[in-house]
């Protein structure tokens, strides 16, 4: 019998989304997906998290607020960012109050293409999360 | 709480946000709390604005109702449909019947899948995960809908000038009715779970009250004014698209609390199932869309009901591209009434009585501009 090694906690941070990755990463831990039976939970504190899932094209005006959360994850975390706005800024790319890419603001380890990003996606990402975790 | 009663000593300022994980969404809520008491309220937005209005008028119209859809990966409808009722009444383009009906369809059907994932939320904060859990299971069969209906989980899209972007072909349909008899048997369990059970009526009742005058007076729209006796629905009052075609019931509450406001939203999801049934049996053959490139100039403001409430665009046009538009969310008239239902009560209490409200801040969020401190504009 082979045991799961490390049993990753995601905190999940809304950097100024549409809602539509949110609540698709909210779908993975409820009936119809269900991460909780692969030993992922949603935590609500960044100081819990293995994974932090980042969505949205980052928002100026929270920009110092989401490297403060960030930096309060423990050491050997990782960022993945879900869906177009984080790799690119997706539809939101020539706004104002935007400031894409993630990457530019903190090291991601990696994306979750998409806009939504379908959960069964979400869940292969974490997957191959995991491998950097260890 | 009047100012002066206040001690202002004894106060404490409890702050929820901008990244708390009672909210999806990135907002600030300043409670100010004597001991377990509410004293005062308020809130920042301006986390989660993105300048939609202004990358708009650089789009063409066909990018426009797109774009418009990621107002909310929630309501995406609800915005892409306004924008496109606005610009055919500039154009007096005459919608194909067939058109009018599936994107009622898919409107109808995500207001379903609305209520759904706020009961799940509401549920959530009340400390009640198995009835999340269970709501957002059912909500899976409207998202399995809406796929196999646009092919998009989330994004649907299917309002688009001129008509809907996909046609229905007679196996969804069928699909669609055959899988609406499970959503209204899980209204109907919900009614009873929120009707009977104590334990909710404990945590629910009589928190966060709403009176008809006040909600009368701040102007509250949607399944809140409906909950505090309010009977207005635009789908009645100013029927758009093809809702005189239909019978249906504007669900009214007068319990003017958290548990009514939950309680009108499962009755709503049962008519809604009602509209898309009729819709489905009353589908007109024919064209679903019809081309269109270059638009009129005019301005003119469209209203839709989103499951949210009222959403209203006021709308400049140009030939190629919207030249100004301008978005009133639901979320944006339900917030100023928050400070009136907080006021005394307790803090476990403030959870359920900010989510009752249905809050959605990626519609509504709004940016002031200040330059050596002067407020220099509103966006």
């Amino acid at each position: 019998m082979t045991f799961v090694k490390k049993s990753p906690w995601i905190f999940h941070l809304n950097t100024g989304s549409c809602n539509g990755c949110d609540i698709e990463a909210v779908a993975c831990v409820t009936p119809g997906f269900d991460i909780e039976r692969l030993g992922a939970k949603l935590v609500g504190s960044p100081r819990h998290a293995d994974i932090i899932l980042v969505t949205g094209p980052v928002n100026k005006h929270s920009l110092e607020r989401i490297k403060t959360v960030v930096e309060q994850a423990p050491k050997g975390k990782v960022i993945v960012g879900i869906g177009a706005c984080t790799i690119s800024g997706g539809l939101f790319k020539d706004s104002y109050n935007t400031d894409p890419p993630l990457g530019k603001h903190m090291p991601v380890t990696m994306y979750i293409p998409g806009c939504p990003p379908k959960p069964e996606a979400i869940i292969a990402g974490l997957a191959k999360a995991l491998e950097a975790l260890k | 709480m009047t100012d002066e009663k206040r001690d202002k000593k004894h106060e404490t300022i409890l702050p929820i946000g901008p990244f708390h994980p009672l909210l999806k969404e990135p907002e600030y809520f300043k409670v100010h709390v004597d001991g377990e008491k509410v004293t005062d309220f308020d809130f920042r937005l301006g986390f989660n604005h993105r300048g939609i209005e202004k990358i708009v008028e650089s789009k063409t119209y066909s990018m426009a109702t797109t774009l418009l859809g990621k107002v909310c990966g929630i309501c995406n409808q609800a915005h892409s449909l306004a924008f496109s009722i606005g610009v055919e009444k500039i154009n007096k383009i005459t919608v194909p019947k067939r058109g009018k009906y599936i994107r009622t369809i898919t409107f109808e059907l995500e207001r379903i899948q609305s209520h759904l994932l706020w009961l799940g939320v509401m549920a959530e904060a009340i400390g009640f995960e198995t009835v999340f859990m269970h709501s957002w299971r059912e909500r899976e069969r409207t998202n399995y809908l809406f796929e196999l209906m646009t092919g998009n989980r989330i994004a649907k899209e299917m309002s688009v000038v001129g008509g809907s972007k996909w046609d229905l072909d007679e196996k969804t349909g069928k699909k669609v009715l055959s899988e609406l008899p499970n959503l209204v048997k899980f209204a109907n369990n919900m009614e009873r779970v929120f009707t009977k059970d104590k334990l909710v009526h404990k945590r629910l009742k009589e928190v966060g009250v709403l009176s008809k005058e006040e909600a009368k007076h701040f102007d509250v729209v949607g399944p809140v004014a409906r909950a505090s006796s309010l009977d207005f629905d635009i789908r009645k009052n100013s029927p758009y698209e093809v809702y005189k075609d239909f019978e249906f019931n504007v669900i009214v509450g007068d319990g003017a609390d958290c548990l009514e406001r939950t309680l009108v939203r499962i009755r709503e999801i049962k008519e809604s199932a009602e509209i898309i049934r009729q819709c489905i049996e009353l589908l007109p053959g024919g064209e679903h869309r019809l081309k269109f490139f270059k638009s009129a100039e005019g301005k003119t403001t469209s209203r839709v009901e989103a499951p949210r409430g009222e959403n209203a665009h006021f709308m400049v046009t140009g030939e190629m591209n919207p030249v100004r538009l301008k978005i009133r969310a639901p979320t944006y008239a339900n917030i100023p009434p928050l400070k009136t239902m907080l006021l005394n009560q307790k803090i476990a209490d403030v959870p359920p009585i900010i989510i009752s409200i249905d809050p959605c801040f990626s519609c509504t969020d709004r940016i002031a501009v200040y330059k050596k401190g002067e407020l220099v504009k509103r966006v």
